[in-house]
């Protein structure tokens, strides 16, 4: 069966799809984020705060992918776990001028690589989910260096999971597309 | 890599100098933008000028300058408006509304002669209704003359002006003043009180009194907790019921609740003079973090955007900002304390088969008693007075009912013998030795039989030879002597009656069942 869905593929008959998460702490952009990929850069409307999740699709490099757009406020923070397990990728959005929560950040992103369904993803591919750190609000003055936040989210010491962090500004869209294009390309190398 | 632990160091600077020449930092955490980002307020006190400094996150937004020396600070909300910050200073509540001055009002004259302008103590807010209602909240307002007062906000009416046993040093509120609101004022005389709003008039009443003198009331809604400066803590519940009891090893410098409803986290925080935060789940210590020096103010709540900000400030100005950790299991650090917490329910239960536990009936009459210590007294005595009475009565009946008895039997013979015969006691003696001399006559011409002569030494520590004589017959106009030896090795003296009856069932050995016919008193002077 999985021959006749890549033969399909490759006919381009059947299409790419893959599902991502897209979390992190609330404000941090995540919305702006998705809406920029889905619109191409047009700010078509004005973000609230999103309550629970919100499912957008958007494509890009022959890949139909649909978007869980969390919500990343702490009382809803517990509702991610709920679509680790069927989900290709991961889009982690860090405000990078929030320097009091980087903490949070951080232990989220650990909760998150540590949770049983994404180790259980890890058994059945050969790799983890691919993590793709988007560390956003970079044009903001306050910003903090991406090396910094590259030490304070301890990404180095993460070997279990493929992990990019990109500088980004989701308002110009600095950053998205490399980023996306890394996530990808790792997502079609893992299950296609 | 994996770390299970409570908190997440969120931030610790020294740079913002939160230090104030009286040492009292005072910190409320608000949304008061209305931009879903809470601030934090900090009062420095100083005997000159008092600042309050709000913080934006990591930075001081704004710092503003307060004419006299500020003692409270809270902040409340209004309906269509932004919410306030109520400043505390003098005899004068200034209100700041968008960080700007909004408002000064001055609290209406009290005092004896009703012209005194009576200084503030404590400040608190008080949610008016439930959120569907109304989120407006009013200002409770304690005074040095002893009263509470709550005040409207939207009007700056003072609703209602309670009197307190006290000056008000600290004011604890929850629930909601037009449904169910709970009050709890502490005054430096070491007294707890209550109020309830749904109990009009409303009126202190005595919740509880400590020993030792209170560091902090801490209360979460349900479970209030008094810290006292004998190093303990105690727990109670609204209705005044002790819950439990923490003793911790160092002096205590401030408590708080730390509440997560959507974790279901109820934690109490303590910080000690030695530096270390400790943080307690029903009792149990979980988790310590210890200081350079000792923390001495704390409020937890949402800070910037983040629920669950436990925000700090130590002796040296720093401010310590943690966050609880999202992913924090509570069975794997305390497994070490789970065993103590099972020896400590089995220690009370243990305690529960010993000590029953307190039934409705005594704590209500605690409260009571709490509540009128006179007239409960006064209560107690008058009972007590009536019960003498009632045995009194009870005792005059029996005495009378067997006299009317025994004078239906021998109605001739009972006057006859207590007419005829005559007793007279004479002491002899001077020293720890006595005898005692009864001369008993019969006066009358007929014989009268079965007479007992008892002695009893009711006073001092007398040893009588003899407590009975039975004397079988008593002819007329003899005279019988009886000679007794008493001793008085105290030298303390005493008292000795002397008992003649006539016994109406002289066959019976044992029982002596009969009638008075004659009595005397001897002294025993105690001898030198």
């Amino acid at each position: 069966m999985k021959f006749w869905d890549s033969f399909l593929t490759w006919l381009k008959i059947k299409k790419k799809e893959a599902n991502i998460l897209i979390v992190g702490l609330d404000n941090s952009g995540k919305s702006t984020v998705v809406q920029y990929f889905q619109s191409g850069g047009k700010r078509t409307e004005v973000t609230v705060p999103t309550i629970g999740f919100k499912v957008e699709k958007f494509q890009n490099a022959g890949l139909t992918l649909t978007a869980f757009d969390m919500s990343g406020q702490s009382k809803y923070r517990s509702l991610w776990e709920r679509y680790y397990s069927d989900c290709h990728g991961v889009i982690f959005v860090i405000d990078s001028s929030d320097t009091m929560r980087m903490a949070v950040a951080s232990n989220e992103l650990l909760l998150m690589i540590q949770h049983p369904e994404m180790v259980k993803n890890r058994s059945t591919t050969t790799t983890g989910v691919p993590i793709l750190i988007l560390a956003n609000k970079s044009d903001l003055q306050v910003a903090i260096p991406i090396g910094q936040i590259r030490a304070e989210l301890g990404l180095d010491e993460i070997n279990t999971h493929p992990i990019h962090l990109e500088a980004s500004n989701a308002l110009t869209g600095v950053g998205l597309h490399a980023g996306l294009e890394w996530l990808s390309d790792q997502i079609i190398k893992l299950n296609f | 890599m994996s770390k299970n632990q409570l908190w997440l160091d969120a931030f610790h600077s020294s740079s913002l100098n939160l230090k104030a020449e009286c040492g009292v930092v005072l910190l409320a955490v608000d949304d008061l933008a209305k931009d879903g980002t809470n601030r934090l307020l900090a009062l420095l006190v100083g005997y000159e000028l008092s600042y309050l400094k709000i913080l934006n996150g990591t930075d001081l937004q704004c710092e503003i300058s307060l004419p006299e020396m500020a003692v409270a600070l809270c902040t409340f909300s209004m309906d269509g408006s932004l919410p306030g910050i109520a400043v505390g200073a003098g005899s004068s509540l200034y209100i700041y509304k968008n960080f700007k001055p909004y408002y000064k009002y001055n609290i209406p004259n009290g005092g004896p002669t009703n012209t005194e302008q009576a200084e503030i103590t404590q400040l608190a807010a008080l949610s008016r209704s439930t959120p569907d209602v109304s989120s407006s909240s009013l200002l409770l307002v304690g005074t040095e003359h002893n009263s509470l007062l709550i005040i409207d906000p939207h009007t700056f009416n003072a609703i209602s002006r309670i009197e307190l046993p006290g000056v008000p040093t600290s004011i604890k509120c929850s629930g909601f003043y037009d449904v169910e609101a709970v009050i709890l004022i502490t005054t430096p005389d070491g007294g707890v009180y209550i109020l309830r709003s749904d109990q009009k008039p409303m009126e202190a009443k005595p919740f509880m009194s400590p020993r030792s003198s209170i560091v902090e009331v801490a209360f979460n809604g349900v479970t209030i907790a008094v810290a006292t400066s004998d190093r303990t803590i105690k727990h109670y519940t609204v209705q005044g019921q002790e819950l439990r009891k923490i003793v911790v090893d160092d002096f205590i410098l401030a408590i708080t609740w730390i509440e997560m409803a959507n974790q279901e986290i109820s934690l109490l925080a303590v910080s000690l003079a030695n530096g270390e935060v400790q943080f307690y789940r029903q009792g149990i210590l979980i988790e310590k973090l210890r200081f350079n020096t000792g923390i001495i103010s704390m409020t937890c709540g949402r800070f910037g955007r983040e629920d669950g900000v436990l925000v700090m400030v130590s002796k040296d100005g720093d401010l310590i900002v943690k966050i609880l950790n999202r992913g924090y299991k509570t069975n794997k650090p305390i497994s070490t304390d789970l065993n103590a917490t099972k020896a400590a329910t089995s220690n009370s239960t243990k305690k529960k088969s010993l000590w029953p536990a307190k039934t409705k009936l005594f704590v209500d009459q605690t409260m009571r008693e709490k509540e009128d210590p006179k007239k409960m007294y006064r209560q107690f005595q008058e009972g007590i007075c009536r019960l003498h009475l009632r045995a009194l009565q009870e005792w005059m009946n029996v005495s009378s009912n067997t006299v009317d008895k025994t004078d239906v039997g021998p109605l001739d013979s009972v006057p006859e013998e207590k007419r005829c015969v005559h007793l007279v006691a004479k002491l002899l003696g001077s020293g720890s030795r006595f005898m005692l001399h009864l001369l008993l006559q019969n006066i009358s011409e007929t014989v009268i039989d079965n007479l007992t002569v008892m002695l009893q030494a009711t006073e001092g520590k007398l040893s009588l030879e003899r407590s009975c004589v039975k004397l079988a017959m008593l002819l007329p106009n003899t005279q019988n002597w009886i000679k007794i030896s008493v001793r008085d090795p105290m030298s303390q003296g005493g008292q000795v009656i002397v008992m003649v009856t006539k016994d109406t069932e002289p066959d019976s050995e044992s029982t002596i069942r009969g009638f008075l016919v004659s009595s005397a008193k001897i002294y025993i002077s105690p001898t030198i």
